[in-house]
């Protein structure tokens, strides 16, 4: 190590360390390094040209083991440089996967750049140019996957006409392939096999039999690249194990060793003939810890180490320019059409869902090819004007859990459209007139929402204890019936909402049905299956609607969360976790959270239905179920009454499994002292949203103008009385004749979730909450 | 099977040899660190072969000339891959009688001198077959040096890391086997005789017969 980078070493280690003591993790000191580090080259090199910075974007491979787009910086194109606006980029599957898993024999660059071959548009030219001129489209070779690039002249390349970026961004594999052809020295008509069917191996295949060498096979370790090695000019492929007699028969004079796996010089010697060329093309991912030494001296073989890296010895020692020999013999072989790698450009990726393709490409080893198509970035966001007086943006990379949430739209110029909310009442219609049967402890609550909705009506209150329907009449401007029956009765009621004990929802639901009234349940929709059943098919013999007070729905972050989901920002959801702790003080159980009504229903397992999970876990089961769009299959728990005298659980555990085989947990309890506190998120593949305790969500897809692969806020988010939205939008539905946005279904959801659950804990058991459902109809609950 | 032990003193070799048989062992088949099998030319009869593999045709040659035939075949072929390449670039490793050959050949002193410093070999013709040396031999050589594998590997493994040590800087690596034909070779040094489990004195090879 030379005293340089002895002393570079040391002050980056030092760096790293220093801001580890500061508070940051590991990871985010190694990010901010790293931002640190492209801060100053990159207006190092803007001195040197005097010409200022451009901005853009580039994939980078982060400290976390994660792929992400963040910020560039490049210097505009000095003496002999070219700026390039670049449209696509070339993934080289082989390297960049070992890059991505950190492999053996894979060095990133100090900044976590990574990609090495594109196509693009020249957008500036430095004094001393002569060849590329603004405006040309030219293949770039070494250009990392970024939207735009400064590099040498030399590098730059014209694409011939007829021939697209797509082809031309391949360059760099044509010219790494093409010196491997040329050191193997093949002459016309030598027979020669190739070991591997990637893009480096078939691009050498088809540039040697344009030279009009003959491939006598390809060798690969499966069949999925089998039609792509035949399209290359070979009426052989045989794999590496099954096919290891016929392997030995090739007896070739050249091997071009395309797979880079350290075992493959053993297959290589096993097809080459006596004094045979084996051109070592593939990047060795780990040591040959069995060199078959004895082999490649009883054929007097040789082995032919052809890293790209040598064209740049070539140049230095004879002054040929390999790199451009190579590059304009592959560009010509796409204008003649004598090479053609149509099927080598592979998918188009999205730059800004880098991570989730390298995740994929880590476990896919028959790809043959993909791209990164920069035309995806809005066009001002892939180079813009840089600013020398900038300061490092300790955020511009990284993803840590540790580190705060960007606000929405961050890394763009404008608030994220994504994220707007509306008015709730912006598309209400119509005049639903409530009579409310039942004037407790929800009840109120429930009036004001009512009050405050613009389309809805607080009629007329009933309460048997006439005080409390008094009181909330006097309080909302409506008028006191002295029976259920006088409610009922009244012309000017177009809907009965349920604010009683659970166990008399499904009488006075049927009684309010038959009277030709909708009907709205306070959740739960009822105290068992058999209930809500019940109110089901009697609000269907009735032709009235019957909807479940779940207000949580319209929570913005649950809002955000459903539009999030929907919109792929997670992928297909693959666990999601519910944590509700609180502290019920004992006056609870005989008035509930007011305190207006006596009662001690509440703590009967009949006439509630249960304890905390019914009482309180129900919204967030029903959340659950609306903002990840798949229905709970079955589930098993544990469910605890701390005081022996009580009926209903007040600690409940469980894990449910949903219908795509996602799992969930579900833990709750109304007996945590001095606590109020909720847990509620939800993750997939491709993203995570925290909904609660602080409302923030990373997703790794591109969306909108939502910025991929970091943890982002939902924002400022607005006050919305929740019942007034549930109600408001509950009136539109039924004015419109829409179906309305919580159903009678839903509610039946719930509530089997909820008796399978409880059914579970009894029983130690798992448990299906259609199979409770079918048990009492023969019907299969949605 | 003639085979290397560690006895008071060195090394020693012993062997299974039919009555009338003699074998030849080259200095730098023998490895001191790892006693064991060592590959050996056979001279049984006016015939020669090699003691784990095929016969060797010999052309007028018989007993020791036939074997320094064998040994030189392999130098000769081994040289002839380095031939091209400036005397003062190219380094011979081992110590026994087939290196010996090779430097002779190309005009190669030992050990190598390289006047400037930063001057690496370009050529390496490594006639050890040791594991260790020729890992040795891929570091020193310059980018897009040849590698000649002349050497023995008496059946030890070789673990090699082909991009640091062979991808990435260019080499090129040949193979040079054991040769099946031979020519006659004139004044060559004749091998050390030895008695089998006796020390072994410094020499470039070796004569060992049957015991008794």
């Amino acid at each position: 190590m030379s005293v340089t980078s002895l002393l570079k070493s040391r002050v980056q280690t030092h760096a790293v360390a220093g801001l580890v003591k500061l508070g940051y993790t590991y990871r985010t000191a190694r990010e901010l390094q790293r931002e640190g580090i492209g801060w100053a080259y990159a207006r190092y090199s803007a001195a040197g040209s005097h010409r200022g910075l451009l901005r853009g974007w580039a994939v980078s491979l982060t400290s976390g083991g994660l792929a992400e787009l963040t910020p560039v910086e490049v210097p505009r194109a000095g003496r002999g440089k070219v700026t390039v606006r670049l449209e696509v980029t070339a993934v080289s599957p082989g390297t960049e996967r070992a890059l991505y898993l950190g492999l053996p024999n894979t060095a990133l660059s100090p900044l976590g750049h990574i990609g090495y071959s594109g196509a693009g548009v020249v957008i500036e030219v430095g004094a001393g140019v002569t060849g590329p001129r603004v405006g040309d489209a030219v293949a770039v070779a070494g250009s990392t996957h970024a939207s735009v690039v400064t590099v040498d002249a030399s590098a730059v390349f014209q694409i011939p006409d007829g021939v697209g970026f797509k082809p031309a961004a391949l360059v760099m594999l044509g010219i790494i392939s093409g010196q491997g052809v040329t050191r193997a020295g093949l002459a016309p008509g030598e027979r020669f096999a190739v070991l591997g069917a990637g893009p480096i191996g078939v691009l050498a295949q088809r540039l040697a039999v344009a030279d009009g060498a003959q491939c006598a096979a390809v060798v690969a370790t499966s069949r999925h690249k089998e039609a792509i090695a035949l399209a290359g000019g070979t009426d052989r492929f045989l794999l590496t194990g099954s096919d290891a007699e016929e392997i030995a028969t090739l007896d070739v004079p050249v091997v071009i060793e395309a797979t880079g796996s350290p075992q493959a010089v053993q297959v290589a010697l096993l097809a080459a003939g006596v004094r045979a060329r084996v051109v070592l093309l593939g990047s060795s991912r780990g040591v040959s810890s069995d060199f078959p030494l004895e082999e490649l001296r009883a054929k007097r073989a040789q082995l032919i180490g052809a890293h790209v890296n040598t064209v740049m010895t070539e140049l230095a020692r004879t002054g040929e320019d390999v790199r451009r020999r190579e590059a304009l013999r592959f560009l010509d072989g796409l204008r003649s059409g004598r090479v053609s790698v149509d099927d080598l450009v592979g998918e188009a990726i999205d730059p800004r869902e880098a991570e989730l393709f390298y995740r994929r490409l880590a476990s896919d080893r028959d790809m043959v090819g993909a791209h990164y198509d920069w035309t995806r970035l809005p066009d001002q966001e892939r180079r813009s004007r840089g600013h020398l007086l900038r300061i490092p943006d300790v955020r511009a990379r990284g993803v840590d859990a540790d580190r705060a949430a960007l606000p929405p739209g961050a890394g763009h110029r404008r608030r994220s459209r994504f994220l707007d909310l509306g008015d709730p009442f912006e598309r209400a219609t119509g005049q639903l007139r409530i009579g409310l049967l039942g004037c407790g402890d929800i009840a109120g609550a429930n009036a004001a929402g009512v009050i405050e909705a613009p389309n809805t009506t607080l009629v007329a209150c009933y309460d048997p204890a006439s005080h409390l329907a008094e009181d909330l009449a006097g309080r909302f401007g409506a008028e006191v019936e002295p029976t259920v029956e006088a409610l009922l009765d009244r012309d000017d009621v177009d809907a009965a909402f349920l604010c009683v004990p659970h166990h008399l929802h499904a009488p006075m639901a049927i009684q309010a049905a038959e009277a030709g009234k909708h009907v709205i349940a306070e959740k739960p929709l009822a105290n068992n299956i058999t209930g809500a059943l019940a109110m089901i098919a009697a609000a269907e013999r009735a032709g009235v609607v019957l909807s479940v007070c779940f207000p949580h729905r319209y929570a913005p972050s649950s809002v955000l969360t459903r539009r999030l989901v929907q919109a792929g920002a997670i992928g297909d959801m693959s666990g999601a976790l519910i944590k509700h702790f609180l502290d019920k003080p004992a006056s609870y159980w005989v008035g509930g959270a007011s305190g207006r009504s006596v009662s001690t229903w509440r703590s009967s397992r009949e006439l509630a239905g249960g304890g905390v999970l019914i009482m309180n876990l129900s919204h967030y089961l029903d959340l659950l179920r609306h903002m990840g769009g798949v229905e709970i299959e079955s589930v098993t728990g544990l469910a605890a009454a701390s005081d022996p005298g009580s009926e209903v659980e007040d600690t409940v555990s469980l894990s449910v499994r949903f219908a795509n085989g996602a799992v969930g947990s579900v833990v709750g309890s109304s007996d945590v002292r001095a606590t109020t506190t909720t847990e509620l998120r939800l993750w997939g593949r491709d993203g995570h949203i925290g909904v609660e305790p602080e409302p923030r969500f990373i997703t790794l897809r591109a969306l909108e103008d939502l910025r991929t692969g970091r943890w982002q806020t939902f924002g400022k988010l607005p006050r919305v009385n929740l019942r007034a939205v549930f109600f408001s939008r509950l009136a539109t539905a039924i004015t419109e004749g829409r179906p309305v946005d919580v159903t009678a279904g839903d509610g039946l959801a719930v509530q089997a979730l909820i008796e399978a659950a409880y059914t579970a804990a009894d029983q130690e058991a798992t448990v299906r909450p259609s199979d409770l459902v079918q048990a009492q109809t023969g019907l299969v609950a949605r | 099977m003639i085979r290397a032990e560690s006895v008071p003193g060195g090394v020693a070799l012993v062997g299974d040899l039919p009555l009338g048989a003699v074998g030849y062992v080259d200095a730098d088949w023998i490895d001191a660190d790892a006693p064991g099998a060592v590959p050996a030319l056979v001279a049984s009869g006016g015939a020669l072969c090699w003691s784990d593999g095929p016969d060797v045709t010999s052309t007028q040659a018989e007993g020791d000339a036939a074997a320094a035939a064998a040994i030189s075949a392999v130098a000769k072929e081994a040289a002839a891959l380095a031939a091209g390449a400036p005397a003062d670039r190219v380094e011979v490793t081992g110590v026994g009688f087939a290196a010996e050959h090779v430097r002779r050949l190309l005009g190669v002193t030992e050990p190598p001198h390289y006047p400037d410093h930063e001057q690496r070999p370009t050529v390496i013709v490594e006639m050890t077959g040791a594991a260790s040396v020729i890992k040795e031999a891929t570091r020193r050589l310059d980018d897009m040096g040849t590698l000649v594998l002349a050497g023995e590997s008496s059946g030890r493994s070789l673990s090699l890391n082909l991009y640091r040590d062979v991808h990435s800087r260019g080499l090129r690596v040949v193979g040079v086997g054991r040769a099946d034909v031979l020519e006659a070779v004139e004044g060559f040094e004749p091998p050390a005789a030895v008695t089998p489990g006796k020390p072994l004195p410094p020499a470039r090879w070796y004569r060992i017969s049957a015991a008794g």
